[in-house]
């Protein structure tokens, strides 16, 4: 058993004791000193009587709670780490969709081309007349735009068929998201 | 949710459930805060770093085992936070020899803060907050988490022989701000 230069153990070794790090060997070499010694008795129970005190510490009251800001934090890096996957999948659909749109805006763009001349030389000459004339010539371009003579697969495309067509791409495009986030949101 | 066991909560969390793992939170923020405020010994500095401890341990839940109890894992969490955060301050400290003569980072509270400190665990907090960082962390580590000597040196990286000083150090200091019967004693610091 150490002991210091007073003949008593080791301050460090009563703590230890007091701690249960000792081995049986050590704490039977200091318990046989301590039946001897009021004064090394006296210490240790002082010591004890501390570390249940310590023990006692109250708990200090949280003024505000936590849980919404880490919830909020959560759902954040969740939505991040689903970005890139609703990125690739509109990126994907929109280069599809407008590869086989193109051309369709693309004779709706010739189609609407003259009516714009005409309308701008028509606000050059303060004719407004001129308005229904190119209005009717309007409807006739856009119709014939949107007729392609795309064999088979679309025979012929109104007008009422291109606006449910876009709604129909806006409807997915919004449920989409709504899917991909929500199954991040859930993941 | 709320009749829901800790384990069952957080196998919910690790499936993706963020509401069980702000359940989680609920339940255990106030120990977790106690963590990071005795080691921390600063109120707003505490809060911080417990909610970045419940986001940090969301990370880490594939660690968790569920059979254990949540509790001291994420108090742990916290702990090993907190006490990187202190890491600076503990690799900073020089003259271990003479450190009871070295300023605690709080001043010692005086008596108009010791009589207000009407109850005897709140004196005892105040004493222990009181103590310098590398003192508050052996303290928190022994006391509140029930670890070894051996383990404490794990964690703050320490040989074994200066755990067991600065341990026997900080407690001859609360030793000496205490009085048997709990609050703080006049004039020891």
């Amino acid at each position: 058993m150490e002991r210091s230069r007073t003949g008593h153990p080791d301050p460090l070794l009563l703590q230890a004791y007091a701690d249960g790090e000792l081995s049986t060997a050590e704490a039977g070499g200091l318990e046989a000193h301590l039946r001897g010694c009021a004064g090394c008795r006296a210490e240790l129970t002082a010591l004890q009587a501390l570390l249940r005190q310590i023990g006692t510490v109250a708990e200090e009251p949280l003024r505000r709670d936590l849980s919404r800001p880490v919830e909020a934090a959560l759902r954040r890096r969740q939505r991040l780490r689903t970005f890139p996957w609703v990125a690739a999948v509109e990126l994907t659909a929109g280069l599809a969709v407008g590869s086989w749109a193109w051309p369709l805006a693309e004779r709706s763009l010739r189609a609407i081309l003259p009516v714009i001349q005409a309308a701008s030389r028509a606000a050059a000459n303060g004719v407004l007349t001129s308005w229904a004339a190119d209005w009717e010539a309007l409807q006739i371009s856009i119709g014939q735009a949107l007729r392609p003579d795309l064999p088979g697969l679309l025979p012929s495309l109104g007008l009422a068929q291109a606006a449910i067509m876009v709604a129909a791409g806006g409807a997915i495009w919004v449920s989409g998201n709504f899917l991909l986030l929500r199954r991040g949101a859930a993941r | 949710m709320l009749d829901s066991s800790d384990a069952d909560l957080a196998r919910h969390a690790r499936q993706g459930m963020v509401e069980a793992y702000g359940e989680l939170v609920r339940r255990h923020q106030t120990s977790v805060f106690n963590v990071c405020y005795r080691l921390l010994a600063d109120l707003a500095e505490a809060e911080d770093m417990s909610q970045e401890a419940f986001v940090r341990a969301h990370r880490r839940l594939d660690t968790f085992d569920p059979e254990r109890p949540f509790g001291p894992w994420i108090r742990r969490v916290a702990a090993n936070l907190c006490l990187n955060r202190l890491q600076l301050k503990l690799t900073t400290q020089v003259g271990l020899e003479d450190e009871d003569d070295l300023p605690a980072t709080d001043p010692p509270p005086g008596p108009e803060q010791i009589h207000e400190a009407h109850e005897r665990s709140q004196a005892v907090r105040a004493a222990i907050l009181s103590l310098p960082p590398h003192y508050r962390a052996v303290v928190e580590l022994r006391h509140f988490h029930d670890l070894s000597y051996e383990e404490i040196a794990r964690a703050l990286r320490l040989p074994v022989s200066d755990v067991r000083s600065h341990l026997f150090r900080a407690r001859r200091q609360l030793a000496r701000r205490l009085t048997p019967d709990g609050t703080l004693s006049h004039g020891t610091s």
